[in-house]
C-alpha cells in the first residue's frame, strides 16, 4: 500500500474548512481526527468493494501452531505442520513434539503427551471389565477419552484421572477473542471474502469452501483440508490517538489492524 | 471486538501508531519500533477522505446544505475510485468461483 501521512490529511481537511493548518486549536484537531476516522471507516468498509489495499490473504490453521517453547496443559489443541495434523495435549509438557516420524512404520508416532484429534474413529465403548493400556481410546457418556497411563479394570472415565477427555477437531478460524491476543501474528479479520483450499492469487485451481460466521469466529466446512486460505478485509483502525506522551505507558489491544 | 483508544494509539511524527506491545514511559515509535505499528491510510483515498471528513464537520456545525453538497461530492469521488479499483483488478488474471 502506498500510504499517506495522516498529518497531510488533517492539513487538507483544515484548509477545506477554511482553517489555518498551522494554527489549529485542540478542539479543531480533535474534531478533524474524529471526522477523518468516520470517513476512513466509510470508505474502508464500503460493502460494494474489496479494496486491495486493505485485504489480506493468509494460510490459517484451526489452532495455534505447535511451539517448542510453549508450556502445554491438558486439553490444548495445536497444529503440527510436519505431520499436517492436529494434536491435543493429554498431559502437561513443554518441548516434546506431538509426533515423530517413524521410518520403519512409515507414519507418525504420537508422543505420550499428545493425541491426534482426527483419529477418534477407532474408539471403543468403555468396558468396566477391561484393563486399558496407555493410549487406549474409549467412548463414555458420549465423550471420547484416552488413557495417559495404564488403567486397571473398573476405573471409569471421569473417575480415574488417567482418562483424559479428547475432542474432535473444531474447524474454526478464530477472529478476535477476549483475553489473549488471538491474532498476534496477523491482522484481525474484519470481513471474510472467501475461504479456499489453495491460495487464490497464485493457484488458479482453488476451490471456495463453505463457511459461516459464529460470533467473531468463522466455522469452515473444511472437508479434508487441514489448513485453509482466508481472504479477508482487515479491521478498519479508528483514528483516536493523542500526541505521544513521553511520560505515559501504552497497552496493546486484542484487535490487530 | 476491542477498538483502539488513547491508551493504545498515539499520534506521532504525523502518523497514527498502534501499540502492539506494552510500552513504558519514553518508548516512542522511533526508539522502540518493534512495539508500534503505523496506521496505513491508502494514498489513493485522499480526495474521498478529505471530502467526507469536511462533510461530517459541516454537519456537526449545523451547515446542512454545505454538508450535503460535500457528501454528494464525496460519493461522486467514491464512484470514480471504485471504477479505478475495478479497472486495476480487471488487469489481473481472475477466476470465477462460487462464493458461499
Amino acid at each position: 500500500m502506498i500510504r499517506i501521512k495522516a498529518q497531510e490529511l488533517i492539513d487538507d481537511v483544515a484548509r477545506a474548512m477554511g482553517w489555518d493548518p498551522a494554527d489549529l486549536d485542540n478542539w479543531q484537531t480533535a474534531d478533524i481526527k474524529a471526522a477523518l476516522s468516520r470517513a476512513l471507516d466509510l470508505v474502508w468498509t464500503d460493502r460494494t468493494m474489496w479494496w486491495a489495499e486493505v485485504m489480506e490473504e493468509r494460510r490459517l490453521a484451526f489452532a495455534d501452531y505447535w511451539s517448542s517453547t510453549t508450556a502445554y496443559t491438558q486439553g490444548v489443541v495445536v497444529f503440527f505442520p510436519q505431520s499436517n495434523s492436529y494434536w491435543q495435549c493429554i498431559s502437561s509438557v513443554t518441548g516434546a513434539e506431538p509426533a515423530t516420524y517413524n521410518v520403519g512404520y512409515d507414519g507418525w508416532e504420537a508422543s505420550s503427551h499428545w493425541y491426534q484429534c482426527d483419529s477418534l474413529d477407532s474408539a471403543t465403548t468403555w468396558d468396566p471389565g477391561t484393563d486399558y493400556a496407555s493410549g487406549a481410546l474409549v467412548t463414555f457418556d458420549g465423550e471420547f477419552y484416552v488413557a495417559n497411563a495404564s488403567i486397571s479394570a473398573g476405573n471409569a472415565p471421569g473417575v480415574s484421572a488417567s482418562w483424559v477427555k479428547v475432542v474432535q477437531l473444531d474447524p474454526v478460524i478464530r477472529g478476535v477473542s477476549g483475553g489473549a491476543r488471538a491474532n498476534a501474528a496477523r491482522p484481525s479479520i474484519g470481513a471474510v471474502r472467501w475461504i479456499t483450499d489453495r491460495r487464490p492469487s497464485e493457484d488458479a485451481g482453488y476451490e471456495a469452501l463453505e463457511w459461516m460466521k459464529s460470533g467473531e469466529d468463522y466455522r469452515v466446512n473444511a472437508q479434508d483440508n487441514m489448513v485453509v486460505w482466508v481472504s479477508y478485509r482487515r479491521v478498519c483502525p479508528p483514528l483516536v490517538g493523542d500526541t505521544w506522551d513521553a511520560t505515559k505507558a501504552y497497552t496493546p489491544i486484542n484487535t490487530r489492524y | 471486538m476491542e477498538r483502539a483508544t488513547t491508551s493504545s494509539q498515539v499520534f506521532y511524527d504525523g502518523d497514527f501508531w498502534n501499540a502492539i506491545a506494552t510500552t513504558t514511559a519514553g518508548q516512542s515509535p522511533d526508539t522502540h519500533a518493534s512495539k508500534w505499528e503505523v496506521v496505513g491510510i491508502p494514498a489513493d483515498w485522499r480526495r474521498e477522505l478529505v471530502t467526507f471528513a469536511q462533510a461530517f464537520l459541516l454537519e456537526a456545525q449545523g451547515q446542512q446544505d454545505k454538508s450535503q453538497a460535500a457528501l454528494a461530492m464525496g460519493n461522486a469521488y467514491l464512484v470514480e475510485l471504485r471504477e479505478t479499483e475495478a479497472a486495476k483488478l480487471g488487469r489481473r488474471p481472475q477466476r470465477r468461483v462460487r462464493v458461499p
